[in-house]
């Protein structure tokens, strides 16, 4: 046969979408079944990176080198618990020995926390206030949306500034800007020094946007006339030595609170490795399970492209026998039957990303994860897509390039 | 154009038993010829067509199609004989519906290789009477008209010859006639036809007749108009 021209692969590929659009009903089956499998595999890939990012960004946020002393009811004091009541062993030499004694610690803060009641003009709330050093934001690593943050000479002169979560300054100050206004804080008049950035739900159940933080001092001295902490913060040179500070800080403070190492501790040292560690776990053992569940949703898609392209081959064999009685070679009656079915399953896959890209940002927005559409997943979803459409498409395509010609014609 | 020499074809049954449809057949066909192969049903006119049409291969014996011997061609090969030299004309028409008559009188060409040529084939269309036609679908068509689409189909490739199954069997006797009648014309014109019928009438319309019986040449004579001269020469 001569080598066919321009002439003739335009008519072929005419000819193949006017068979598309002959048969649309099941063109549009096809390209529903290929756009599916891609849609759905790209929208589960996307909302496991979705959760995954949040829990490495919760991380990131967290420190995964900060270990937290809290002053904490032993559970078995008197044989049952007593929460609710505070304990106020936890103090300023246990802090100043601690950061003498123990080597590795970077940067480190005391805490105080109490509920109180806010008050701003006309608006009032009670939230959580935390007494802290100017480090607490760093160790946090938090940045400001707007103002500024106090600093140790506002600690020494316990200044009566507050710095706002993100919420409680929205709910007190609405769309005006806080900073440089007046809050009450259990009466007691502060100046707002700024605004902190949103941060979202902690990997704790805590949510610091909705927490106040004033100077360490100014709490102890201004708004709780207390001498004991609520908890202190270390930074640690790096995670490494986690568990060697923890094991010192513990044994250290034991000592001073003399309290042996059988009977249960008024404080307990913590850090949140481990349970940041089981939900990293977690999120990878979803994103594996998700990533199976969207190449099956690919395989279901490849299949219903299969189901239709066959069904194709077996209504249209009487087509078959004709093209090949007037010169069809069984090369040309397989690539007409597979480039059909490719042209379908390819605007399908495409169609298909679309799709996803919209669900992802759906499913993102209802489960409240950050919208990630990574564009290697989606490549990845649709070159596998193709190469599972070229397969199930050549499969009914071959099948009908094999049909004898008189047996085909004889079909009705 | 044709020869045919001691050519048989055996089926196979699904069980393994044979089926020999044609058993022992040799004839010649010249160039310019119109001849009717004729026989009753399961006689084994189809399968002398299906090998004639290079869409099968005898078990035994030659086939030579213009001088070629086409009995061992592969499929490959078979298909471009068929494209090249031979124009189908079948009982149920077998044009691609929704699908125009021109598009259907294109497609021998898109498997020729080489340049479609859209007014070659408006003009065949014009040549059966149908050039006003040409963009209708061929659902729109009469049955007549289907017919005369599909012949102009099968002169698309110019072939040298034409091979039709029963082409009036699915016409009303008037459509017959009138398809009967192009045939005729595209014989004066000097191409070589062969028609398969089990229908006399239609048989009469040829200058030769092959009348088949359980795969044998039970006769073959001159027919028609011309079969008085012929018989006197002979
Ligand atoms: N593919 C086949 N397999 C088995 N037997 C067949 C096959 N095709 C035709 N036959 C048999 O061969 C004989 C001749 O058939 P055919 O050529 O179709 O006759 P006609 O066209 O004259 O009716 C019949 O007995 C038929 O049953
Ligand atoms: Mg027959």
């Amino acid at each position: 046969m001569a080598q066919p021209d321009g002439s003739t692969w335009r008519h072929l590929a005419r000819g193949c979408l006017r068979q598309i659009w002959r048969y649309r009903l099941r063109s549009a089956l096809v390209v529903f079944c290929a756009a599916l499998g891609v849609a759905g595999a790209v929208t589960s890939v996307n909302y496991a990176s979705g959760g995954r990012a949040q829990v490495l960004e919760k991380i990131r946020r967290l420190g995964t080198n900060v270990v937290v002393i809290n002053a904490e009811q032993s559970r078995a004091v008197g044989g049952r618990a007593r929460t609710g009541q505070v304990v106020t062993t936890l103090r300023e030499p246990d802090y100043r020995a601690l950061q003498r004694e123990i080597a590795g610690l970077v940067r480190s803060s005391a805490v105080i926390t109490a509920g109180m009641r806010l008050k701003a003009g006309f608006n009032s709330k009670v939230s959580p206030v935390l007494g802290v050093e100017p480090d607490f934001f760093r160790i946090k690593s938090w940045a400001l949306a707007e103002g500024e943050y106090f600093d140790e000479e506002d600690l020494k002169r316990s200044v009566r500034v507050a710095l706002l979560g993100h919420t409680v300054a929205r709910d007190l100050y609405g769309a005006e800007s806080p900073v440089g206004q007046r809050l009450f804080i259990n009466r007691v008049p502060f100046e707002v020094a700024g605004v902190l950035s949103e941060r979202g739900q902690g990997i704790d159940i805590t949510n610091e946007d909705q927490q106040v933080y004033v100077p360490l001092t100014t709490a102890m001295r201004r708004l709780l006339d207390a001498e004991h902490y609520t908890s202190i913060l270390f930074e640690l040179e790096s995670s490494d030595q986690m568990a060697r500070v923890s094991r010192e800080i513990e044994e250290l403070l034991r000592v001073r609170h003399r309290i042996s190492e059988f009977r249960p501790a008024d404080f307990r040292v913590g850090n949140q490795v481990d349970l940041i560690r089981t939900q990293l776990a977690s999120s990878e053992r979803l994103g594996f399970l998700v990533r199976w569940i969207g190449f099956s949703g690919l395989v279901v898609g490849g299949l219903g492209v299969l189901a239709i392209a066959w069904i194709a081959v077996r209504d249209r064999t009487t087509e078959i026998g004709t093209r090949r009685a007037l010169g069809a070679t069984a090369p040309d009656i397989f690539f007409q039957f597979a480039f059909e079915a490719m042209v379908l399953a390819t605007a399908g896959a495409l169609l298909g990303l679309a799709l996803g890209w919209l669900a992802s940002r759906l499913t993102a927005h209802q489960a409240a994860l950050p919208f990630i559409f990574e564009r290697s997943n989606a490549l990845a979803a649709l070159a596998v897509a193709l190469l599972l459409n070229l397969v199930f498409a050549s499969w009914p395509a071959w099948r009908a390039a094999r049909l004898d010609p008189i047996q085909a014609l004889k079909h009705e | 154009m044709i020869e045919v020499d001691h050519i048989a074809r055996t089926y196979t049954r699904g069980d393994g038993t044979p089926v020999p449809a044609l058993k022992d057949i040799s004839f010649g066909i010249a160039k310019g010829e119109f001849v009717t192969i004729r026989g009753a049903s399961g006689s084994g006119k189809s399968s002398l067509l299906n090998i004639l049409g290079c869409l099968d291969t005898p078990t035994a014996g030659t086939y030579r199609l213009d001088g070629e011997d086409v009995s061992h061609h592969d499929d490959q090969r078979r298909s471009h004989v068929r494209n090249r030299k031979i124009g189908f004309v079948f009982q149920s028409f077998n044009l691609l519906p929704r699908t125009t008559a021109v598009e259907n009188v294109e497609i021998p060409a898109l498997y020729a290789g080489g340049h479609v040529d859209r007014g070659r084939a408006l003009a065949i269309l014009g040549r059966v009477g149908l050039g006003d036609r040409a963009d209708h679908y061929v659902t729109e068509l009469s049955g007549g008209e289907q017919q005369r689409v599909a012949i102009a189909r099968a002169l698309m490739n110019d072939p040298p010859l034409l091979l039709a199954d029963e082409p009036t069997g699915n016409l009303d006797s008037a459509a017959g006639e009138s398809v009967m009648a192009l045939l005729t014309e595209l014989h004066r014109e000097g191409r070589t036809i062969v028609l398969v019928t089990h229908d006399e009438g239609v048989a009469a319309h040829a200058k030769r007749e092959i009348l088949i019986r359980d795969g044998l040449i039970a006769s073959d004579r001159p027919q028609g108009r011309d079969a008085a001269t012929a018989r006197q020469s002979a």
